[in-house]
């Protein structure tokens, strides 16, 4: 009996030196791999849209309300080394902006207000002072169901979204909730988007005079040795693809690895979104990783497919 | 002391090289191996992870009993795995790409629980740390010289640099998991054979030190 103990005793003081031990790094680290995670992300977006100088997350109200669309590209602008803040900053307006149509939306579905509000507390963590107080606020109103509260909110952010939230509530609450998992690090699949799965986000470049200077998607494909996260530039008047580029993957090293080498992503650039992409027809598998070969080329088509009605449908094409 | 220390330190070098002698830890061995830095990363993590944990382990080991060992030696080992798949994301996000997928199976690395197990949990620190380092680096040179055997066959090329002209043909099947087998068997072979000569000759210099030479060139 006190034997037994004593190995309890010896296990626990272990994992708890072991866990200080991980506790103390993990609090050092994450910082940095978010901010680099999100700094790559936003280099990415200007990078597979060359005429672009700044960007936002598209979704189909941000084009129909005008307002909203200058507060949100107003924050978004991302160029070199103040990537990593900018990010932050636009995350932080757009959930804001999730907020305010979760609780428009609050007596519709329980799982809206639910997605709503876990994002407005995981950008809390991350963010400034201003904003990580109206997101408290707005999370705790949307527990209360308190109209007055969510409406302040949403008139000190700004108005155009409120009204836009009110005349297509529905639409709103999941574009917006999407957007902001994948502008904080995590994807949240789940959270009623109305893309088809596996495009995670779509970005609309603008260029100087805040035109429309191309689009960027964030595709998975099921690659052979996992997901496949690629980002993809496009030109929506000439029909052809900028530049693909891969976020992240998991194939195995020094063959379907090979997907991210210039070789293989060049012959994407410029390329018609009309052509078939099918491997080893239009498109030079890598010997030896067709399977990773064939899941990028096809899972590009499905996307643009995807891609393109969605923008058609908000009129943005 | 000073020729013991030295003694532990070369052992993982050459005479106790745990994957090539031992042929422990063979799962990163075989898989990590398709390129020379991909080798040589995964070698200097396992440094790392090797050194941290033995030294712990070995300041641990009067208070750990002899029926929980196990299970407190992966706590630790895990700990620093963790700890260097982190360090690894957040300073070389390159090499993490590459390495990403092998990096947590350093915690089930048998040349790791290995020389907790029969080594530093019966040592002191001093003893573990360098024990350790030889260890490692003997982890290091052996997946970097198999990497680059591999990397040459299939690619042509050696830390991303070409060794063959354009022209030539690689065999790709060196890059391909049976590639790996057939590396670590050539290379397993070229060491015994070599420790065999070596062996050879010491015995001939001891019994016949006069015929040493000729027995050299036979």
């Amino acid at each position: 009996m006190r034997d037994s103990l004593r190995l309890i005793i010896v296990l626990t003081v272990v994992a708890t030196l072991s866990g200080g031990i991980l506790a103390f790094t993990w609090d050092r680290i994450m910082p940095i791999i978010e901010s680099n995670n999100a700094a790559a992300l936003a280099e990415s977006i200007l990078e597979v849209m060359p005429r672009a100088v700044s960007y936002e997350i598209w979704t189909a109200e941000a084009s129909s309300a005008a307002d909203a669309d200058a507060s949100a590209s107003a924050t978004a602008t991302a160029d070199g080394t103040s990537a990593g803040t900018a990010d932050a900053s636009s995350s932080g307006t757009v959930s804001a902006d999730a907020t305010a149509s979760g609780t428009a939306d609050a007596d519709s579905t329980a799982t809206a207000t639910a997605a709503a509000d876990s994002t407005a507390s995981s950008t809390a963590d991350a963010d400034a002072t201003a904003t990580s107080t109206t997101a408290d606020t707005t999370a705790s109103s949307t527990a209360d169901a308190d109209a007055t509260a969510s409406s302040t909110t949403s008139d000190a952010d700004s108005t155009a979204t409120a009204t836009g939230a009110a005349a297509d509530a529905d639409a709103t609450a999941s574009g917006t909730a999407d957007a902001d998992a994948t502008a904080s690090g995590t994807v949240d699949g789940t959270s009623g988007s109305s893309l088809v799965a596996n495009v995670i986000e779509i970005y609309r470049g603008l260029d100087a005079n805040g035109k429309t200077a191309g689009v960027a998607f964030v595709v998975d494909a099921n690659g052979f040795g996992g997901t496949i996260r690629m980002i993809v530039g496009l030109d929506p008047a000439a029909r052809k693809l900028n530049k693909v580029k891969v976020l992240e993957h998991s194939e195995t090293p020094g063959l379907g690895a090979r997907i991210t080498e210039p070789a293989f992503l060049r012959q994407f650039e410029n390329k018609s979104i009309d052509d078939g992409f099918v491997a080893k027809q239009d498109v030079d598998a890598i010997t030896g990783a067709t399977v990773s070969s064939i899941a990028v080329a096809s899972t590009l088509k499905a996307a643009l497919t995807e891609v393109e009605t969605e923008l058609r449908a908000g009129g943005a094409w | 002391m000073q020729s013991s220390i030295n003694r532990e330190f070369l052992k993982g070098l050459w005479n106790e090289h745990p994957t090539l002698r031992l042929l422990i830890g063979m799962c990163p061995t075989l898989a990590v191996t398709t390129a020379a830095i991909n080798g040589f990363g995964m070698g200097l993590s396992v440094i790392f992870v090797l050194v941290c944990s033995s030294v712990l382990i070995s300041l641990l080991r009067n208070f750990i009993p002899n029926q929980v060992r196990i299970p407190c030696f992966i706590m630790v080992i895990a700990t620093f795995t963790t700890i260097i798949d982190m360090v690894l994301a957040a300073y070389f996000p390159a090499l993490h790409e590459v390495l990403g997928l092998f990096i947590p199976l350093i915690v089930v690395n048998c040349i790791i629980l290995g020389r907790a197990e029969a080594y530093a949990s019966k040592h002191s620190p001093l003893y573990a740390f360098i024990d350790a380092l030889g260890m490692g680096l003997g982890v290091t040179w052996g997946l970097t010289f198999i990497g680059a055997i591999r990397e040459i066959m299939g690619m042509g090329t050696v830390f991303g640099l070409p060794v063959f002209p354009e022209t030539a043909t690689s065999w790709i099947i060196f890059i391909l998991p049976p590639g790996a087998f057939f590396t670590l068997g050539i290379a397993v072979g070229a060491m015994n054979h070599i420790n065999y000569v070596i062996e050879r000759r010491k015995r001939q210099q001891v019994s016949r030190p006069a015929a040493a030479g000729q027995a050299v060139q036979g």
